[in-house]
Order: structure tokens, then sequence, then C-alpha cells
């Protein structure tokens, strides 16, 4: 939000000096992202930090007065505070202080969870936990989806998450039933238009692709991890030239994959110790990679893959020399070689972005 | 009839609904132990601290039964995580052995038996021939105590013997009623 408001402002100046907006069109944007600004600003965010206080504080106030109040009365309790966010959540609404609504939701979200909690204790359950983690995940899709909130949106996936590893650990395997309730979730996201939520299940989707390389085929699938991410990349690319009126989903897409095969080659090279020449051509091949995501986030406008693409690059170059470091000559070779191809490259973009600007200037 | 309702936190269908709905959740969960805890099944067996020492962890005790641990014969092809039936039979006054254990629910076969439903959590690889052998959780494990008053129960459970009243339902479900130390029903709550 705050490098977008900075970006905007210094475009702004330069969009109003080349005369491309009015002095009055310039105010009428500021205007609008003030008003942007104000909605979402600190107080919202308090309001959501104040939610998740007042939660445990109710938890703990029914937690503490244990067996001094009987069953009826704390259970008659736990409902009258759920019932009492969401209702406080309507009130703020029909106010107009939506971010504050949120919060109250949240609120109710969280009551509802510390409310299966202290069911649970109160019965003496002991079963398994991440039962009930579903059932919270669902109730709070179900407010997500029924009062359009979308912090609670994303707790539910948090939660999901959170199901998905847990039950992975305790069962030791993988845990392929992760995928519906992502699935669910993700499908809310779409429906909201949220792009930040979609990005939560980008990550949390590439976090389940990337430990199928540690839980398939006795814990080395790492080269399969590598062949999806490449996968996705190539499938993102094509998908842009059958259906380029969609690019964010394109560029997140190759960007998600870019992160996967990354994660697959770095365990290849670092998680399962394989000899120094395969070593040295996973190392090439990751370089490679890097390299021409950064060709493509040039090429394409893509910024996420530029910064992964440079990222990647450095922890990749770091690697390799705290991996190597014994063979300072081979380290030295191979630095050298790397660094002679990429000067080359450098050349290289250099020459067709000097040849792109003037038509740049003129289209 | 969807059509009708407006999915909005200013729409008070919408907020009622989320609210009762997640109300009839919790509420369904209280009403299954309740029906459970007073129609169940109501055996005594006795329990084996897990750790002497440190019984009481914070405000629960950690139980420990003797058909839980390491002991109960499962079927072939039986994966940590799966559910189990586990057929018991109480051989002397709160000693309850372990007869069988399957994948189907099946019902006792005298009233001497009972069967609970458990999670395997750990299994043993079998010698060569043998049936695997497998830890099995029943939900039964931790008993909460009011705050505060863990260490004085710990004094009083010190070198006593403890048992476990436990209502056993229909379809293998276990719920802890009561704790009886020495002889005496410790924190019993009405079901409400």
């Amino acid at each position: 939000m705050w490098s977008y408001r900075k970006r905007i402002d210094g475009d702004l100046v330069r969009w109003r000096d080349a005369g491309w907006i009015t002095p009055e069109g310039e105010a009428a944007i500021r205007r609008d992202l003030e008003k942007g600004v104000r909605t979402l600003g600190l107080a919202n965010a308090l309001a959501i930090l104040a939610a998740v206080l007042i939660g445990f504080a109710v938890m703990s106030f029914v937690a503490a007065n244990w067996q001094v109040m009987p069953r009826l009365l704390r259970i008659g309790m736990l409902f009258a505070a759920l019932w009492a966010s969401y209702g406080l959540a309507g009130v703020l609404a029909r106010r107009g202080m939506s971010g504050f609504a949120n919060a109250a939701i949240l609120l109710g979200v969280g009551i509802f969870g510390g409310a299966i909690m202290l069911i649970s204790q109160m019965y003496h359950m002991d079963g398994n936990p991440a039962d009930a983690l579903l059932l919270w995940a669902a109730g709070a899709l179900l407010a997500g989806v029924g009062l359009r909130s979308n912090p609670s949106l994303a707790f539910a996936m948090i939660l999901v998450v959170y199901w998905g590893i847990s039950e992975a650990m305790r069962l030791d395997r993988v845990f392929w039933p992760f995928l519906l309730p992502w699935a669910v979730v993700s499908a809310a996201f779409y429906w909201q238009r949220w792009r930040p939520g979609l990005h939560l299940s980008g990550l949390a989707l590439m976090g389940f692709v990337v430990s199928l390389g540690y839980r398939l085929n006795d814990g080395h699938a790492h080269g399969l991890v590598a062949v999806i991410g490449l996968g996705l990349m190539a499938a993102s690319i094509a998908g842009e030239r059958l259906k380029p009126e969609l690019p964010a989903l394109w560029s997140g897409s190759f960007n998600y994959g870019l992160a996967i095969a990354l994660a697959g080659l770095w365990a290849l090279q670092f998680f399962e110790d394989p000899t120094l020449d395969i070593f040295m051509l996973l190392a090439v091949l990751a370089l490679a990679l890097l390299i021409a995501a950064i060709f493509w986030g040039f090429h394409a406008g893509n910024r996420g893959a530029l910064w992964i693409g440079y990222a990647g690059f450095s922890i990749e170059i770091l690697a390799i020399y705290v991996k190597t470091i014994g063979s300072l000559l081979n380290n030295a070779l191979f630095f050298l070689v790397a660094g002679l191809i990429v000067s080359a490259l450098a050349a290289i973009a250099y020459k067709l972005h000097a040849r792109g600007q003037p038509q740049a200037a003129t289209s | 009839m969807f059509k009708t309702i407006k999915l909005s936190p200013t729409s008070w269908l919408a907020v009622a609904i989320v609210a009762a709905v997640q109300t009839i959740a919790l509420a369904t969960i209280v009403y299954g132990r309740v029906s459970l805890l007073s129609n169940g099944r109501e055996i005594v067996t006795e329990v084996i601290p897990v750790d002497p020492r440190d019984l009481f962890r914070g405000d629960y005790v950690i139980l420990g039964y003797t058909f839980g641990q390491g002991e109960v014969t499962v079927p072939k092809g039986t994966n940590q995580g799966d559910k189990v039936y586990v057929t018991l039979k109480e051989t002397t006054p709160e000693k309850w052995e372990v007869v069988g254990a399957s994948t189907d629910y099946a019902h006792p076969a005298d009233s001497a038996q009972v069967v609970m439903k458990g999670i395997v959590s750990y299994v043993s690889m079998p010698p060569e021939g043998e049936q695997p052998k497998a830890s099995v959780r029943y939900g039964i494990e931790s008993y909460f105590v009011p705050e505060g008053t863990g260490r004085e129960l710990e004094e009083k459970v010190r070198d006593k013997k403890i048992s476990a009243v436990l209502a056993v339902g229909g379809s293998g479900d276990v719920a802890i009623k009561a704790l009886v130390v020495d002889g005496q029903r410790v924190h019993q709550e009405p079901w409400f």
C-alpha cells in the first residue's frame, strides 16, 4: 500500500507535467487515494488486533472460572459471546465501518474456535486435535462467505494449512485430503476477487507441492518437484499466449512455478548431497533457470519473476560458495565462468534494451 | 431461495445464519457427549500413570491404559492414524485386556466385553509371520482439573490407585465420566 502511494505520487507529477492529466484530474485521483487510505488505515489494523485480544480475554475468563460456573452457564456464555460478536459486526457494517465489522467477524470466528476447545476440555475429549481445527476452519469459511469477510477467509486458509501440516505429520505420509478444503477456500477467494487471498492459496499449494519432494519416493522426489515447477512455468507461458486477457493469473502461476522449481533444484543440490559433477550440473541448471526467469520478468513485465530471479540468483551463488568452499580452485573457476556468462548476458540485454527503447517511446 | 439471502454483514439474516450454524455445530458436540455420558455403558478401569513423577502437567492429568500401549494386535496393513475398533474383556475387576482389534465395528460378544473406537498412534514392525502390534489412543488420555488443583490432586494420587470411570457408547465412542482416587470419585460434574 505505502509503496504504491509513493510510486503514484511521483507518477502523478510526471503525468501532469507531460500534459497527460489535468490538474483537476490529479486532484481527483489524490482524493480517491486518500479515501482508500482512510478506510484501510491504522484504525482497522488496531481493531483486528483488539479483536484478537478480546477473543483471548473471553477464552481465559471462561477457562479460569473453571468449574466455579456450571457447565451449562459456561456453554451459554460462549454462545452469547458468539452471537454478540456477529451482531456487533452487523451493527458496524450497517454504519459503514466495514473494517471494524471485519474485526468483529474475526472475533466471532475466534470465539467459535475457542468454544470448540473449551467444550472438548469440559468433557475431557482428547481426540484428534486436527478434527477440531478442520471444524474451526469450516466455521471461518462460513463466516467468510456468508458475511463476505476477507480476513475471515484468510484465517480459514491458515487453519486449513495448519490442519494439513499436522495431519501429514501425524500420519507420516502425504496428506492428499488437504487439497479439498484448500480448493474450497481458494474458490471463495476467487469468488471474492481478492488477490492477496489468491496469493495465500498459491503459497499454500506451493508448500504442499514442495513437501511432496520430502514425502514421496521415501523422501527423495525432489526431481518431481522441480519438474512440476518447470511444467507450471511452461503452462503459464502457454496460457499467456492462449488467454492473454488474464495477465495476473499467468504471471502469478509463472512465479509460483519458478519458486517450486527452485525449491526442488535446491533440495537436489543441498539436501540430497549429490556428487560434485551432478551438483555442478544442477547448479548450472538452476542459474540458467534464474537468468531465464529474469529475462522473462523483463520481457513480460513481471516484477515478481524479477525479484524471485534476483533473490534466487544471490542465494544460489552464496550456497554454491558455501558448499564448495573446500575446493577453492574449482570455486574460483566456477565463479569466473559464471561471471563471464552473466556479463555476456548483460551486454545482450543492454543491446536489446537500447533497441527496444525508441520503439517504446514512439508507441 | 439463496437469491433472497444477501451475503453481507449488513444483512441480519446472513448474520443470524452464520451465528446459528456455528451454535448448532457446538451444540451438536455437547449433545453427543452428554448422550454418550448418560446412555453409554459404564466401565471402570485401572489407570497407569504415564510419568509417575510428573503426573499433573498444568491443569490436566495424563492417563495411560493397559490396553493402549503398544500391545494391541492390529490387522496387517494397519497404518499410523487409522481408526480401529478394539475389543476388551474384563479379566479381573478393573483390569481390561485386549481381545482383538478390527477395522470395522463388531458388537461385543458378551457382557464381559466392550468395543472401543481408537486411533492408531504407532505401529511396530512385526517379526516375520506375526501380526503387527500398535499403540492406540481412545481420546480419553487427558483429564482436565480445575485451575490450581492439580498439585493437590497429585499429592492425593501419590501411592494410591487411580481408576477411570468411562462411558462406552453403542458405536465404540468413549468418554471419561470421572476419576476414582482411593475409592472416591473426584471432580464429577453434572453432564450439563
